[in-house]
């Protein structure tokens, strides 16, 4: 079984925002401008045992970003500067222009929402020559013994083998190995303090973050996409619950304070990803994608027996959900410069998950190249038979589970014992 | 419950309070004292009459709403012990005699024989409107040694709604430093919810919930952070600490705040980190918290873990203190003191270990069962007060009694007064004393600031007892 890996095992990077670069500036002459500089040193080893070949490859990028941030808003553009990356090794023949552009807004207003939209586009094109090389057939032929008596002796040639032929040739095809065309978005809503302030709440917060990636090649499909939504919401109900009023005011007599309330919180994470592809057969299966920060690596499998003469195209994705759902409390409670109580007191109710499923559709056909005994049909101007689409669908099993309580707070609040 | 078990547990809740509940009860007179001189050179002065009450069951209104011409004679309903600064004020909160509260100053002088009170003005009442919105309550008050107040107060708009407000006091203004929406460094925005506040003279250090103002999904709850903030300039509040910071180890997370105190550069603050799955079981177990003591400085370094519950005893190093119920940490001048339970003993523990412990007998000779929260003086020295087993049954069925204690750099203890004690200027024996509710009760001049309460045998439950804010000057 051949095997392929694409990607970067390693690499290093550094994270950029804008609010955290540096000034272009003094901040008291420029206002909010800021930039930042970031580097990026990527080294990734590409290699095609099946093809014989091998390829290093050192990538070095720069990132340039540039904006203004606010204390609610932050507008920024962000390059990254082309990078060639070169080397090769083998036969093969490598240049990759790659190119990322990364621009985005970020606004908020704290009593409002805040929105952060980034859109990444990649366009890697990839040029990889292999040589096509022929032998010519040899053909050679021996000449006899030839003869000839001068007159006093014989003078005889051969034999002689004369071989025509077994040249190497070799050209230099354009045999294009991957094209990449990738464009991820990412958008990330905040709802905060809005619903907060409408409902007279303490806090309320949630996010919506999409994370997609839609690229041609193999490696990026098996990146998939991610879609995680989270909410959560701290209620402070002191004020709306006599008991809690009444035990607020108690504590007002002692000099203290109470904040208290349920707080919730709900996650939703899906991930789709592609689990196999096939193409005229070649299958690759156990796509994974690797688990450094980048997301970067994919690793794959190439099932050679199933190279055949089939034409077709198969895609199954694989799924991943779970939502979890978490009440609990939260509480404050603090007496003078002597007592306080801060706690958050979180229990996963339940959650639904599913085991990965797979949702796939295949198509292939078979197309007859007119051989074998029933030439005579012709079969090869016919489509040949063309299956259906098969989808293939692998129910999900629903996990429904709960957790105990967590045993509660540890705090300074042991020191008192109600009596007995 | 009975009246009696209960005014026991808030005994005890007032002696885990640092007193600070002034309670009736069992704790009564003992004869151990007719004299009027006072023990080890401290003499003790009544500064301002009021009354005392007992939690839940007083009503201040009692009092009367009678208007008295001269504001500073009304009488006062006092819920704690004062503070006392360098430049002679003695801060309190009190209710007046409309059962309103209010936080109060009386400036004191030292130059004649005896200290004498000079004036008194109101701080902040409620009721009184602060920047178009009206006070609600007094949540959390805190001064500098020099004077300057941070306060922590409910307030309301004119629609109803309460919101947290924290404000600084300097020259009899008050200025706004935070309140809900207000944003902080790095654009985070604080949620509404204050929790302690600590205040020198140029920055002002507190705890509040606030909300991320970040893209980054894993960061979207409202989180606890400590911020500080200067006084004298109009930067927003920076963030020092915050839920998630790793003070000790990347498995234990930071995930709560609680008291704090700033002195100078340093800060020391109590708060508590999450074990993931302690004992290493299969299936996890639930989380657990335990709780630790931060020492930091303001220039944003992570601070360090000073002192830990036992669930972490295999995790930090030898010199981090091991103990239970942490509480009440407080610093002065770079130097920490703090309390802890530890085989099953109360101690209040400084940098070097134990500063002061049930274990140990009082100066009296008495068997100390509680101490309450110290107040570390310039020096080296601390003040606290403690309740001690006197050995014998006293005419209210009680065995037990409050001293004031005096611990020296060297661990010296002096026993500065005590139950049954009688002030310079005030006939009355002192039934009880509450002291170490705030963390400013000494001044430069180790002169203190305490409540007593007075006992009287014609006392009922539900009724107000006389007390007085007191100074204690060395002699």
């Amino acid at each position: 079984m051949s095997k392929i890996v694409l990607g970067t095992p390693g690499s290093t990077s550094t994270s950029l925002d804008v609010c955290q670069g540096s000034f272009i500036m003094d901040p008291k002459v420029l206002g909010p401008f800021q930039t930042g500089f970031s580097f990026q040193m990527t080294l990734f080893d590409t290699e095609i045992e099946a093809a014989g070949i091998s390829k290093m490859t050192a990538e070095c990028d720069t990132e340039l970003e540039i904006g203004m941030c606010g204390p609610s808003f932050a507008a920024y553009l962000q390059l990254e500067l082309p990078a060639v990356t070169t080397d090769s090794t083998g036969p093969l023949k490598t240049m990759a222009l790659h190119f990322d552009g990364t621009a985005g807004y970020k606004a908020g207003f704290f009593l409002g929402v805040t929105l952060s939209v980034g859109m990444s586009i990649t366009l890697s094109t990839w040029e990889i020559t292999l040589p096509e090389c022929s032998v010519s057939p040899v053909h050679c032929h021996t000449e006899g013994v030839h003869c000839s008596h001068h007159h006093w002796h014989y003078h005889c040639d051969g034999p002689s083998t004369t071989c025509e032929g077994g040249d190497v040739h070799c050209t230099s095809g354009g045999a294009r190995f991957a094209k990449v065309l990738a464009i991820e978005f990412d958008a990330v809503i905040d709802l905060i303090a809005l619903m907060a302030e409408a409902l007279n709440l303490k806090s309320i917060t949630g996010s919506i973050d999409i994370s997609s990636g839609a690229q041609v090649d193999l490696a990026a499909a098996a990146k998939g996409t991610k879609l995680k939504a989270t909410f959560l919401c701290q209620i402070d109900m002191v004020k709306d619950v006599p008991e809690l009023r009444a035990a607020n005011e108690a504590l007002k007599e002692m000099g203290g304070s109470l904040s208290m309330g349920p707080e919730f919180s709900i996650t939703l994470q899906t991930t789709i990803s592609l689990a196999s592809f096939a193409v005229d057969g070649n299958r690759y299966n156990q796509l994974t994608w690797g688990s450094d920060a980048a997301g970067s690596l994919v690793q794959g499998t190439l099932d050679p027996a199933k190279q055949n003469s089939d034409t077709g195209f198969e895609l199954a994705f694989r799924y991943d959900t779970s939502l979890i759902f978490s009440a609990g409390v939260f509480a404050t409670v603090k007496a003078f410069k002597v007592l306080s109580i801060e706690g958050q007191f979180a229990i996963p109710v339940f959650s639904i998950g599913t085991d990965p499923g797979t949702l796939g559709i295949s198509t292939s056909g078979r197309i007859s190249s007119g051989q074998g005994a029933d030439s005579s049909r012709a079969e090869g101007r016919c489509p040949g038979l063309l299956q259906l689409p098969e989808v293939i669908f692998h129910s999900p099993q629903v996990r429904l589970g709960s957790w105990p309580a967590r045993p509660g707070w540890r705090s300074a609040l042991h020191t008192i014992s109600w009596p007995r | 419950m009975n009246a009696n078990s209960r005014r026991e547990f808030f005994r005890a809740l007032s002696a885990s309070l640092g007193g600070a509940l002034l309670t009736v009860g069992p704790l009564s007179l003992l004869s151990c004292s007719d004299s009027s001189t006072v023990p080890n050179a401290y003499s003790f002065y009544a500064l301002r009459q009021g009354t005392g009450k007992l939690l839940f069951d007083q009503n201040p209104s009692a009092l009367g709403a009678v208007t008295y011409a001269d504001p500073e004679r009304q009488p006062l309903h006092f819920i704690a012990d004062p503070m006392l600064t360098n430049d002679g004020q003695v801060i309190f909160e009190a209710y007046d005699i409309n059962g309103v509260l209010g936080l109060y100053s009386i400036q004191m002088s030292f130059a004649g024989r005896v200290p004498s009170a000079q004036s008194q003005r109101t701080i902040v009442r409620v009721g009184q409107m602060v920047d178009a919105l009206t006070v609600d309550h007094i949540d959390g008050v805190d001064v500098s040694a020099n004077g300057v107040l941070g306060l922590v107060l409910s307030v309301a708009d004119d629609a109803g709604k309460v919101r947290h407000a924290l404000y600084a006091e300097r020259h009899g203004a008050l200025t706004k430093i935070a309140v809900e929406g207000d944003p902080a460094e790095d654009g985070h925005v604080f949620s509404g919810i204050f929790h302690d506040v600590s205040i020198d003279d140029e920055n002002a250090l507190f705890v509040a919930r606030y909300l991320h103002q970040s893209a980054d999904v894993a960061d979207q709850s409202p989180s606890l952070g400590l911020f500080v903030v200067p006084l004298d300039a109009s930067a927003l509040p920076r963030l020092l600490v915050q839920q998630g910071d790793l003070p000790l180890s990347a498995e234990y997370p930071l995930s709560g705040l609680g008291l704090i105190d700033l002195h100078g550069e340093n800060y020391i603050a109590a708060g508590s980190v999450v074990i993931k799955n302690p004992g290493n079981s299969d299936p996890p177990s639930p989380d657990v918290r335990e709780h630790i003591i931060l020492l930091g400085t303001l220039d944003g370094r992570q601070p360090i873990v000073i002192a830990a519950g036992p669930l972490l005893k295999d995790v930090v190093d030898s010199s981090v203190h091991i103990g239970d119920q942490l509480s009440a940490p407080r610093i002065e001048d770079g130097t920490p003191v703090f309390s802890l339970l530890k085989d099953g003993n109360k101690h209040i523990f400084g940098s070097d270990g134990a500063r002061a412990s049930t274990t140990e007998k009082s100066p009296s000779g008495l068997t100390p069962v509680l101490l309450s929260p110290a107040v570390p003086a310039a020096g080296g020295s601390m003040f606290h007060l403690q309740t001690v087993v006197a050995g014998q049954s006293l005419d209210d069925g009680s065995d037990s009694k409050r001293e004031l204690i005096h611990t020296d750099v060297s661990n010296v203890s002096t026993l500065l007064l005590t139950t049954g004690d009688q002030l310079v200027n005030d006939a009355r024996k002192i039934w009880d004393i509450s002291f170490g509710s705030f963390r400013r009760h000494v001044d430069i001049h180790r002169r203190l600031a305490a409540l007593v309460l007075f006992n009287d045998p014609s006392v009922t439950p539900g009724a107000v007892y006389p007390a007085a804010l007191i100074i204690g000057v060395p002699v």
